[in-house]
């Protein structure tokens, strides 16, 4: 009477499949790693960094090879009997003749998209404001070369290429991928004290020497590609947190004193401790960095024991093996 | 096992856990026990089983499939319950199990307490094993089952004993 037939169900939009797997697997990497941190009291930033790499390659780099090298994942079989997770599982969830699968889906996208869009438009705005202003370079002010000077001599590394704009607005930024520099303002020299502009200029010798704006672009990189994935918006935000963080503790191990470094921090931003709870759209990156300035205040991170790099490659392999099981 | 361990275990096993538990919400939701899935056509029924459902079909000029009404198992042996109601009385109610191996399993058909049994002759020398049995609600429902060749067939009804007979009749008809 019935017969078996060897018939499957059709594998349908397999790119959107691909994308809401990483969706998937992102929330799922980011969350282990932040209990992880949280738990083991995670405090020193490249630590910390390392970790939010991780969170950041598993959707970016291992959703996609599970998904070329192991296509039976997509299988029923595999998703009834062995996934630990399946998303096919909510395929019949409806609400009003909504289907909820896909409905989280589609609100998870927005939310990536939004947080994407959120730093892109200033990222983008920036680049263009300052290409717009590039021949209003001038020669670098004294203190300005003093501070370079100074702080190359407490970092052990040569001075980097400086570039100097005459604008009153405070500029500090390490930029370029093969070769970085250092460009700054004639309003920062003004605005900074000499101890301040010597630890602020530190903090971007650093990150020229660790070739930072190459690690930055990869970020962004990721997030472009992956700009619908809400867990990969912010891993790597945290990634880029705790690279400004790297470059702080770096500089004030060099210098000895955190006080000038977070004095210098708050003046560029404009925080003035007297009156917290600015408002408008820079209160996250205010937020940001006096976050910054509260770690390098904060003592504890020194005395934390850190994960061993056991830790580090116990959770990489336990994650995968997770992620492998779990299908979207 | 260190603190650094124990850390590892938590993290990796309470995230395990969180999917494992997430996993199940849809099951829990639809009332349905581990190790069956809804699925939303025959189509989709018969591509998990593996199980040709055409005859099954046949009943649909008479019957309406209920919503989730379309339930399947993988284990120990693929089986497939449909559950429909009368379109001219949609108090009377069938459900069609049809498997692989000689038993639908517990999952799908779950085994009632029953009153009476007796053997039905069918065609070509088969039997089937026709029960009253009794619901948790108290009413009382009719349960046959038989078997073709490596598959087990049953039909669960509440309606009369004659048109029970009637179905089974016309599904042993309609196999090839």
């Amino acid at each position: 009477m019935f017969s078996a037939i060897t018939k499957q169900i059709p594998p349908g939009n397999r790119m959107g499949e691909l994308a809401a797997e990483t969706i998937l697997h992102g929330i799922v990497a980011a969350t282990a790693t932040l209990v992880f941190l949280r738990l083991r009291h995670v405090h020193a930033a490249k630590i910390r960094l390392r970790f939010w790499l991780l969170a950041l390659g598993c959707p970016v780099l291992l959703t996609p090879v599970f998904s070329l090298l192991a296509p039976f994942r997509r299988g029923e079989i595999f998703r009834d009997e062995r996934a630990i997770f399946s998303g096919s599982h909510f395929a019949n969830l409806q609400w009003q003749s909504v289907r909820l699968g896909v409905a989280w889906v589609a609100i998870l996208a927005v939310v990536g998209t939004a947080l994407f869009l959120r730093d892109l438009i200033p990222f983008a705005w920036d680049v263009t404001r300052s290409r717009a202003k590039q021949n209003e370079a001038t020669a670098p002010p004294a203190a300005l070369t003093s501070a370079v000077n100074r702080a190359a001599e407490a970092l052990g590394i040569s001075a980097p290429r400086l570039l100097v704009r005459a604008t009153k607005q405070p500029i500090l930024i390490c930029r370029g991928l093969r070769r970085p520099t250092i460009v700054s303002s004639t309003g920062l020299v003004e605005s900074l004290a000499p101890d301040e502009l010597e630890a602020a200029v530190a903090h971007e010798m650093v990150h020229a020497a660790r070739r930072d704006p190459a690690l930055g672009w990869g970020l962004m990189l990721a997030r472009g590609l992956f700009f619908f994935n809400p867990a990969i918006q912010l891993v790597a935000r945290a990634a880029v947190q705790e690279i400004e963080q790297r470059a702080d503790a770096a500089a004030v191990h060099a210098l000895d004193n955190a006080q000038p470094l977070v004095r210098g921090l708050r003046k560029m931003a404009g925080i003035d401790p007297e009156r917290p709870g600015t408002g408008g759209w820079q209160v996250l990156r205010l937020h940001a960095i006096e976050r910054r300035c509260r770690a390098l205040l904060d003592e504890r991170g020194a005395s934390q024991p850190t994960p061993s790099r056991w830790g580090f490659v116990a959770l990489a392999v336990g994650l995968g093996v997770i992620l492998f099981f779990t299908v979207a | 096992m260190g603190r650094a361990g124990l850390v590892m275990v938590v993290v990796l096993g309470g995230t395990a856990l969180a999917l494992r538990a997430a996993d199940a919400i849809p099951g829990w939701l639809a009332g349905v026990p581990p190790g069956v899935r809804l699925c939303a056509s025959l189509d989709e029924a018969e591509a998990r089983t593996g199980l040709r459902l055409d005859h099954a079909r046949a009943l649909f000029a008479d019957y309406e499939l209920l919503a989730d009404g379309i339930r399947v198992t993988a284990k120990p042996e693929p089986a497939v319950a449909l559950a429909m109601r009368w379109r001219q009385d949609r108090r009377i109610h069938l459900t069609l199990f049809h498997g692989r191996g000689k038993e639908i399993p517990v999952a799908l058909r779950t085994p009632l307490p029953s009153f009476h049994e007796i053997a039905v002759p069918l065609e070509k020398g088969r039997s089937a094993s026709l029960k009253a049995e009794a619901m948790p609600d108290g009413s009382v429902w009719q349960d046959i089952e038989w078997a073709v060749g490596s598959d087990a067939t049953a039909l669960r009804f509440n309606g009369r004993t004659v048109e029970l007979l009637r179905l089974v009749k016309q599904i042993l008809e309609d196999a090839p």
